[in-house]
């Protein structure tokens, strides 16, 4: 190489030797060897790198897979985040149009629409429009359904000029239900054919009935809504389909220019405490808080599988580092300035990292819209969410950033060499190969740079659960440094075992060959280390979080054998009429008690907040599993006597108010002030949850007198009574007509776990690529290490070494590295588990599963090893059948 | 038979398909015999010593070594060891740790690798260079080792290319010496040259030239230093 990358040099150089004669008789200077110039120009750096790749094409392309599986990772994540609460807010504004204030009641019973006229009336309001919005439950002919936001709304809106205007004016005739078009596409309702779409079962606030479908809006007359689950009918209609006569859940007001403050003051009048006033795009706010735990929590994944990818780039950039270091050497041999190769090896770190980037944003961009697309279905009862990837200038410029720079870092820590003015004599008088080993005092330096990472990591832990991310980083590096002494550990371990057990003849030659490798062998194990590291943290994290959230699922639903509630409202937040129907049931042979629940959101300091009514007793397991701080059984017995509340952590914390201390709750009778008789878990609902007495809430709630309030009928049964009976007797019970669905606890629990899992969704995604990529990343680095060393072995082959042999010693030495690397990784990951499980309790406020409730680590080490192993194996065997001959080619 | 029996051996060139690198090649080696070839560069001696250890299939002719055809590299360690001119293994460590470890991969166990390892540096004359690491060793010091080295397989046949190639001229008669006596041990050698002088202790000595194998020594080899017996096949 050198002879010709010289004579490339002299190329590169021509112009600087060439005055030697020169016309018109004038005296010839004496020709100059060639001064190599300080910086190469284009065609050089790219012969250079042509050439590079042509020798190092596999671990070039390994290095790259680790730069774009990061940048991926990081875009996908971010675009996917914004994505839903991006297109959530363009549907928000679709529904207001240029509302900037709104009426909204506190109870889905409504508030009277007496007040749009009233509203009307004021004197600074422009316009003002009515809804009335309710959860329902749609299901086509072929049994497909879908949970939408089912509004009604008025020529009132058309006036407001919002969503009302661009709706053809059939959708809204009576009788007729118009679809979102994601709605209809749920159903199975509409594309491309033209035969009419039929008619749907709506299941409404306990009532079934059948309506045609008037249309499916598409982008064009329902905007950004048409990508929402909302469906949208006349809103007479809807309050008689929901027997809510004369009610209405917002009214929508346009003030005048310059009147926002004065119309506000009214409404607040209006309003008497009993409704809240606000900005109409208060759901705007109030969703980008509610999925601010799960984006922070993705992000958090995100960030740690970003920089396990630019580690695991940097372990695959380190594995040919031998190979430029020597280059280094040769091109200093031929003069080439420092300058210049400074250059050189910068301009293959921007390409790589450019190429890299630009196919790990175009992978992250298919990720967001498909795997790791946020799936916020458990928010749906709140909220109207939009899908639509949006993407913007910020992610894609973080994304290349991300990428270049890894490429850049990891590329040019042989650079370092340049330091020394002999490099070839520093080169040859290191111990194994040169420039393949890890001198003694840099080994050194590793294992304290480890240990002090590592005290920093758990110190930043322990002072704030906030700085988890950077406690992951510099544990995450602590984990690259510390591989250098695991690995002496396993020699160690090993060359004792050899030396008890003679005939243990391929160990010794794996442990020298790893001795001799030692760059070689720290790239291979931390690559190991940096995978298993990422692997068991987050997906050992993740798991703990599920397993806390199906904890929940548990104890909510084992409050009692039988469910009787709307469909789709897992969380029994909207009210039925329930007249008599729980003396009819607890009537039914094998019951023995039937407990009114109710439940309902309210906002709260900008949360919207769970609210959850039982009677006493009826939420024994629940509070039990989810108190977090106080007495269960005392809170429990204030719960029964009024006056008290049950309330996140998170929500005491930003109400500064501790047990004991009093709240502020506004219901639909007016604002009341409640004491805090326990902190709670966020029972899996970001924004935050309480538990207030039923006989309370019946006060508060039912203040309209609709006589509703019920969410939920808690059904217990008789001991050794068949649950699957007894559901058959209450369907009877309430006949074909009802919208009242009968769920056995286990039935209630599944729904839960199933929405829950796919809230998670996205985090079980990150962990699960990561684990890919993590074996990927170790099956091809092992692959390429083995790969070149074919000349090696071809060697001991010309020694009369077996391929039989060679097999042996190379499935030991990916044996020990797979070990140390592995086990490292293990063990960081397990700590790192830790810290993300205190940081994720702290963000999202959920219920987090013990680290200890499962052998996640184990597996997944076994899963890693067992895999590379196996795959590693073909190539192994390839290498081994190495011909001898190759040796004396090379 | 002969402990290597060639007979009528034709082999392509593995670069060139369409050129006859060796042709009608004949040629028998007993134990105790010391055999040295001459050849240009370009002439096929390194290929004839591939051909002998099977690392070379010949296009038509068989190679019987012990008795046995020669289908492949499978006798190189067992009966057959093979120098090529340079390093070709290990430049990690000491020679003697070298050598340890190649008999650990062939399966040696260690108290007898570095018992064999002892001895045959000491056979080569190379235990004061036991400890210098192997990618130091120049000249005839590397020459020793990898002839330690391959004796450590304790073989019948040693094949040896270029053997004085890269060593100083007064270091070469030491070497050829060495390789002299193996023989008389009885190891049967077979070595290749492009030198005259290298040939000095042969039994026999051949001259390799357009493909062909000849008894005779090409007249610029006539004054070559006395041989140990006359040149023939």
């Amino acid at each position: 190489m050198v002879g010709r990358a010289l004579r490339r040099m002299k190329g590169v150089c021509r112009g600087d030797g060439q005055q030697a004669h020169r016309p018109g008789g004038q005296q010839a200077r004496r020709p100059r060897a060639p001064r190599p110039r300080a910086l190469l120009g284009p065609y050089a750096l790219l012969w250079f790198y042509l050439r590079w790749l042509r020798r190092h094409f596999l671990a070039e392309l390994l290095a790259g897979v680790g730069v774009a599986i990061a940048v991926a990772l990081v875009f996908a994540t971010i675009v996917a985040a914004g994505s839903v609460s991006g297109s959530s807010t363009q549907a928000v504004h679709t529904v207001i149009g240029p509302a900037s204030l709104q009426l909204h009641a506190r109870s889905s019973a409504g508030m009277s629409d007496g007040l749009l006229t009233a509203v009307q009336r004021l004197k600074g309001v422009r316009s003002a429009g009515s809804l009335l919005e309710t959860t329902a439950t749609l299901r086509a002919a072929n049994g497909r359904t879908a949970s939408v936001d089912l509004a009604g709304a008025g020529t009132s809106l058309v006036f407001l000029d919002g969503l009302a205007r661009t709706i053809p004016s059939t959708t809204l005739s009576a009788q007729g239900v118009g679809l979102s078009a994601r709605t209809a596409h749920e159903l199975g309702i509409g594309g491309p054919s033209t035969a009419p779409p039929g008619r749907v079962e709506i299941y409404v606030r306990g009532k079934s009935v059948s309506a045609p479908v008037s249309a499916v809006l598409g982008q064009e007359a329902f905007g950004a809504l048409s990508q929402t689950s909302v469906a949208v009918m006349q809103l007479a209609q809807l309050q008689q389909l929901t027997g809510l006569h004369g009610r209405l859940t917002r009214v929508l007001v346009q003030p005048r220019r310059g009147q926002g403050a004065k119309v506000r003051a009214e409404l607040t009048r209006l309003a008497r405490g009993r409704i809240d006033v606000a900005p109409a795009d208060q759901d705007v706010k109030l969703l980008s808080q509610a999925l601010r735990p799960s984006n922070e929590a993705s992000a958090l994944f995100a960030t740690v599988s970003a920089m396990l990818g630019v580690l695991l780039a940097t372990a695959a950039l380190l594995l040919s580092a031998p190979e430029r270091r020597r280059m280094i050497t040769e091109l200093r041999l031929m003069g080439m300035r420092r300058s210049a190769i400074v250059q050189m090896f910068a301009f293959q770190a921007l390409l790589l990292g450019a190429i890299a980037s630009a196919i790990g944003v175009a992978c992250g961009y298919a990720l967001s819209s498909t795997l790791l697309s946020q799936s916020p279905r458990y928010l749906a009862e709140a909220f109207t969410l939009g899908a639509q990837t949006t993407l913007a200038l910020a992610p894609f410029l973080a994304a290349l950033a991300t990428g270049v720079l890894s490429c850049v870092i990891a590329a040019t820590l042989p650079l370092l060499d340049l330091r020394s003015n002999d490099l070839l004599r520093d080169l040859q008088r290191e111990p194994g190969i040169p420039g393949n080993a890890l001198p003694a005092r840099a080994r050194r330096s590793q294992d304290a740079i480890a240990l002090i990472l590592l005290v920093a990591a758990s110190a930043l832990f322990v002072a704030d659960r906030s700085f988890a991310l950077l406690a992951c980083t510099l544990l995450a590096l602590a984990t690259v440094c510390g591989v250098p002494l695991a690995l002496s550990a396993v020699i160690a371990a090993g060359a004792r075992l050899s030396r008890w057990r003679q005939r243990l003849t391929a160990l010794p030659v794996a442990l020298s060959s790893l001795q001799a490798t030692s760059v070689r062998s720290f790239a291979l194990a931390a690559t190991g280390a940096v995978a298993l590291f990422g692997s068991v943290a987050l997906g050992g994290a993740r798991a703990d979080l599920a397993g806390g959230i199906a904890g929940f699922a548990r104890s909510y639903a084992a409050d009692a054998t039988l469910w009787v509630g709307n469909r789709g409202d897992d969380q029994a937040v909207v009210e039925f009429a329930a007249d008599d129907l729980p003396a009819r049931i607890a009537a039914l042979p094998g019951v023995t008690r039937v407990a009114r629940d109710g439940g309902a959101f309210v906002v709260l300091g900008g949360r919207r907040v769970w609210m959850i009514a039982r009677p006493r007793n009826a939420a024994r397991h629940v509070l039990a599993s989810q108190i977090v701080s106080g007495s269960v059984a005392l809170a429990q017995r204030r719960l029964a006597q009024g006056g008290w509340v049950i309330v996140s952590r998170q929500i005491a914390e930003q109400q500064h108010v501790r047990i004991g201390g009093r709240l502020r709750l506004p219901t639909p009778s007016g604002d009341v002030s409640l004491r805090v008789a326990a902190l709670s878990s966020n029972l899996a609902w970001s924004p935050g949850a309480m538990f207030l007495g039923s006989a309370q809430y019946a006060r508060l709630w039912d203040a309209s007198g609709t006589g509703h309030g019920t969410t939920a009928l808690a059904v217990s049964l008789k001991p050794g009574a068949s649950a699957r009976r007894a559901a058959a007797r209450i369907r009877r019970l309430l006949g074909p007509s009802s919208g009242l669905a009968v769920r056995t606890g286990r039935g209630l629990r599944a729904s839960i776990d199933t929405l829950t899992s796919e809230g998670l969704g996205q985090l079980r995604q990150i962990s699960n690529l990561l684990l890919i990529a993590a074996i990927i990343a170790m099956a091809a680095a092992l692959t390429s290490a083995v790969w070149q060393r074919r000349g090696a072995l071809a060697g001991l082959r010309l020694c009369g070494v077996r391929p039989a042999r060679l097999r042996r010693i190379l499935l030991t030495e990916a044996g020990l590295l797979l070990s140390a690397g592995c086990v490292t990784g293990a063990l960081a990951g397990v700590y790192g588990q830790a810290i993300i499980d205190g940081y994720l309790g702290k963000v999202t406020g959920f219920p987090i599963a013990a680290i200890s409730t499962d052998a996640r680590a184990l597996e997944i080490f076994a899963l890693v090893v067992i895999v590379v192993f196996a795959t590693t194996c073909a190539p192994i065997v390839l290498a081994s059948r190495v011909s001898p001959s190759y040796a004396l080619a090379d | 038979m002969s402990l290597l029996s060639i007979d009528h051996v034709q082999l392509l060139d593995p670069h060139d398909s369409q050129r006859l690198l060796l042709d009608d090649i004949c040629l028998q080696l007993d134990g105790g015999e010391l055999v040295a070839v001459w050849g240009k560069r370009r002439s096929g001696r390194s290929s004839l010593l591939r051909l002998a250890c099977g690392l070379l299939q010949p296009r038509s002719g068989v190679v019987h070594f012990d008795g046995r055809r020669l289908r492949g590299p499978s006798k190189i360690g067992d009966g057959i060891a093979y120098c090529p001119g340079g390093l070709h293994v290990g430049e990690a460590w000491s020679a003697r740790r070298e050598l340890v470890e190649v008999q650990l991969a062939r399966g040696v166990p260690r108290r007898k690798a570095i018992a064999r390892a002892h001895a045959a540096l000491e056979r080569a004359g190379a235990q004061e260079l036991s400890e210098r690491l192997l990618r130091s060793l120049r000249g005839a010091e590397q020459v020793r080792v990898m002839l330690a080295l391959a004796l450590t397989s304790a073989p019948k046949l040693l094949l040896v290319d270029d053997v004085v190639a890269g060593v100083s001229p007064i270091e070469r008669k030491p070497i050829l010496r060495l390789l002299r006596s193996l023989a008389d041990e009885g190891l049967a050698v077979l070595s290749s040259t492009d030198e005259a002088p290298a040939l000095a202790g042969a039994d026999r000595a051949l001259t390799l030239s357009d493909g062909r194998l000849h008894g005779r020594l090409a007249p610029e080899l006539a004054e070559v230093l006395p041989l140990r017996a006359s040149a023939g096949t």
